[in-house]
């Protein structure tokens, strides 16, 4: 069945090159410490890793629960098809995304104090959850594929009747990790079970699997606009540009948007890469939606800086621009080129959107993380060779793992 | 506000200081800090290391008051932690292992850390470092000699200081000697207590005879904690869980009863016909 034979091309071979250098450079940083292999410093604590394998690899997988919210919750069936391939993306993307975050981390290996040491002020404790959690939701929204790929037809029984209330138990502890008040928990709780016996007895089968999609949204909001809350404790260093009290709305918003032009994107490509014939009817419809959230996203994070800067743009020629390609080429041209009358039944025109709305959020999460970053008289940062060749080792790894996965794996439906 | 009365600071007059660096060696000495190599620079004056780090937790900074070309002054500053009263760095690290001491002290505990250096970011003077050339780092800064004060010994800076530029002693009192010295001398000092109201106050208690800005301190800090900034945020998850989880619930059985219905209605048509 979908047991095709892995063929490593020519670009397996580029991926496999990236992974080697990468895990070499890694092994480099863990012999001499990360002033080895980067260019980080005591005024620039953080670089490249925070902004591309954490902030910008997080908002990539937002396609995971924008899908399932498109698919579960608004019931829109005929995306079905793209919504493993979304969860897989998601899935993996949070792996790598938690093993960048090792290799950044001076101590990696204390990463599990997070769950014994409680600091509930702190945005990074928030964070640390929602990876956590997150993690466990979208490795149970992935079971199934591997559990048909195998028969495992008793673990699926199983996963049927424990995902629901562990999906329940999960944010109900979240919201007491994050309180300290077991009474909001319960509140969490009890809603949560009121949903699952009413699903139970009045929908369909198997539509208890919307507490896993549920829980599944609630963490990525969370996790979504906690990375924007991240940079709230910096007024004076980060840009005006950027800065705004309503940052965690504008990661929110704009992982929302970026969800479903990584959806689209890797679609297309997908599509291509593995020769399935995905229905046209599918990228159409999802490209219509696009420039909805396109707006929201740009309205919110246009007004955020007017009210931040009176659209008086002040920074370095650095900031301006990227501020110029996160806004014009970001947000802006695409929109137009979805608007186009017939613009969303052309292949091109949708995939070349939705690669530019990427690139956007991505220069977005850069700008705030590292160029948006202002220390008074020091060189501004730049990433080192070292940093660069981690990070492209790990996105290989990542591909490559995708793509064997979905080569062995039920990933894409059959037609 | 949370109560200053037991809390212990510094006054730090740099009209005081002659620039000995005493302060400096005392606290390589007590901390069993080891030397660094450095290098003379080009800029401001003697300064020497260049900057705070992980082997350097306080330091005296050195600037040229230069008019109409002629220098007419040279001031000295003591950079270092300034134990702010409610510290972002303590509000921002993840596992609680910056903690503020009842005392005054802002300190680091070594079990805890992960090493992921939000609390650097998260401070507004830059103070935390890191050992970036070490395979188990440590975050390293001033601990205001929180061992010493607990056995009642001023803080190996201030002991060693011989002129009177460091004053040890409870912040409430230094700062009321801090209002009086500016009183005292209109001329002399710059009329801004640096650490009074920034960031909802500092333990370190900074006077000059120009602005701290000049040493490189920011100048556009609120007069809020900043961990006032991130609360908002904080406060609304029990609010956006419960209530996002609501709507999802309730969207989604909408949802699916009529797709329900509609399925269960084109099966009985079909049963019909």
């Amino acid at each position: 069945m979908s047991n095709r034979n892995i063929e490593f091309g020519k670009g397996s071979r580029v991926l496999f090159g990236l992974i080697a250098i990468g895990a070499f450079l890694i092994g480099v940083r863990y012999i001499g410490g990360l002033g080895t292999v980067t260019n980080l410093s005591d005024k620039y604590p953080w670089g490249l890793w925070i902004g591309i394998d954490v902030l910008t690899g997080v908002s990539l997988a937002a396609g995971g629960f924008t899908l399932a919210a498109i698919v579960h919750i608004f019931g829109k069936e005929k995306y079905h098809a793209v919504i493993r391939p979304a969860i897989l993306t998601a899935f993996l993307g949070y792996i790598f995304v938690a093993l960048g975050l090792i290799v950044d981390l001076g101590r990696g290996w204390n990463i599990w104090h997070v769950i014994f040491f409680w600091n509930r002020d702190s945005a990074m404790f928030e964070v640390g959850w929602c990876v956590l959690l997150y993690l466990t939701i979208l490795a149970l929204e992935f079971a199934p594929v591997i559990f048909e790929e195998y028969g495992l037809n008793s673990w699926q029984e199983k996963w049927g009747k424990y995902s629901p209330w562990l999906s329940i138990i999960l944010v109900s502890w979240f919201v007491f990790v994050m309180t300290g008040y077991p009474w909001y928990a319960g509140i969490a709780f009890i809603i949560l079970a009121i949903f699952y016996f009413t699903y139970r007895r009045s929908l369909p089968k198997g539509s208890t699997v919307l507490l896993l999609i549920i829980a599944g949204i609630i963490f990525s909001f969370e996790h979504q606009s906690s990375l924007g809350t991240l940079f709230l404790i910096v007024p004076t260093k980060l840009s005006s540009l950027w800065y705004t009290p309503y940052l965690p709305l504008n990661f929110l918003l704009s992982a929302i948007m970026v969800g479903l032009a990584m959806v689209i994107f890797e679609s297309s490509l997908s599509s291509r890469v593995f020769g399935f014939g995905l229905e046209k009817d599918v990228i159409t419809g999802l490209a219509k939606k696009l420039p909805w959230l396109i707006i929201v996203t740009a309205v919110v994070r246009l007004y955020t800086l007017y009210q931040q800067t009176g659209f008086v743009l002040e920074g370095t020629p650095a900031q301006l621009f990227f501020l110029g390609l996160e806004i014009i080429a970001g947000l802006l041209l695409p929109l137009v080129m979805l608007l186009f009358p017939g613009a969303s039944d052309s292949p091109k025109t949708v995939f070349y959107a939705a690669a530019m709305v990427i690139a956007g959020v991505v220069i977005n999460r850069v700008s705030v993380s590292m160029v948006g970053i202002n220390i008074p008289d020091i060189p501004a940062y730049v990433p080192h060779p070292g940093e660069i060749l981690i990070t492209l080792g790990i996105i290989s790894a990542g591909i490559m793992t995708f793509y064997v996965m979905c080569t062995k794996l039920p990933v894409f439906e059959k037609h | 506000m949370k109560t200053t009365i037991n809390q212990k600071g510094f006054l730090i007059d740099g009209t005081k200081c002659i620039g000995c660096r005493a302060c400096q060696i005392a606290c390589k000495q007590w901390n069993e800090l080891p030397a660094e190599k450095t290098e003379f620079f080009g800029g401001d004056g003697y300064q020497n290391p260049a900057d705070l780090s992980s082997k350097t937790y306080t330091l005296i900074k050195y600037r040229e008051v230069i008019k109409k070309d002629k220098l007419v002054d040279w001031v000295f500053h003591k950079d270092q932690c300034q134990h702010c009263l409610e510290p972002a760095c303590v509000s921002a690290c993840i596992v609680g292992a910056l903690q503020k001491t009842a005392a005054g002290p802002v300190v680091w505990e070594d079990r805890r850390c992960i090493g992921c250096r939000y609390c650097m970011l998260a401070c507004p003077y830059n103070i935390p470092k890191f050992e970036w050339y070490s395979i188990n780092p440590d975050i390293k800064k001033c601990t205001l000699c929180s061992d010493r004060i607990e056995n009642g010994l001023p803080p190996a800076c201030a002991k060693a200081c011989s002129t009177g530029a460091i004053t040890y002693g409870s912040r409430d009192e230094l700062l009321k000697e801090a209002k009086k010295r500016l009183k005292s001398g209109p001329d002399t000092y710059y009329q801004h207590i640096y650490g009074e109201d920034e960031v909802g106050g500092t333990c370190v208690l900074n006077i000059s005879s120009i602005p701290l800005e000049e040493f490189g301190y920011p100048g556009n800090l609120p007069k809020e904690s900043l961990s006032t900034t991130t609360d908002p945020a904080m406060k609304s998850i029990p609010g956006v869980v419960i209530g996002l989880g609501a709507a999802l619930g309730i969207t989604a059985f909408i949802v699916n009863k009529h797709k329900k219905q509609l399925s269960e209605e084109s099966q009985s048509q079909g049963d019909q016909s």
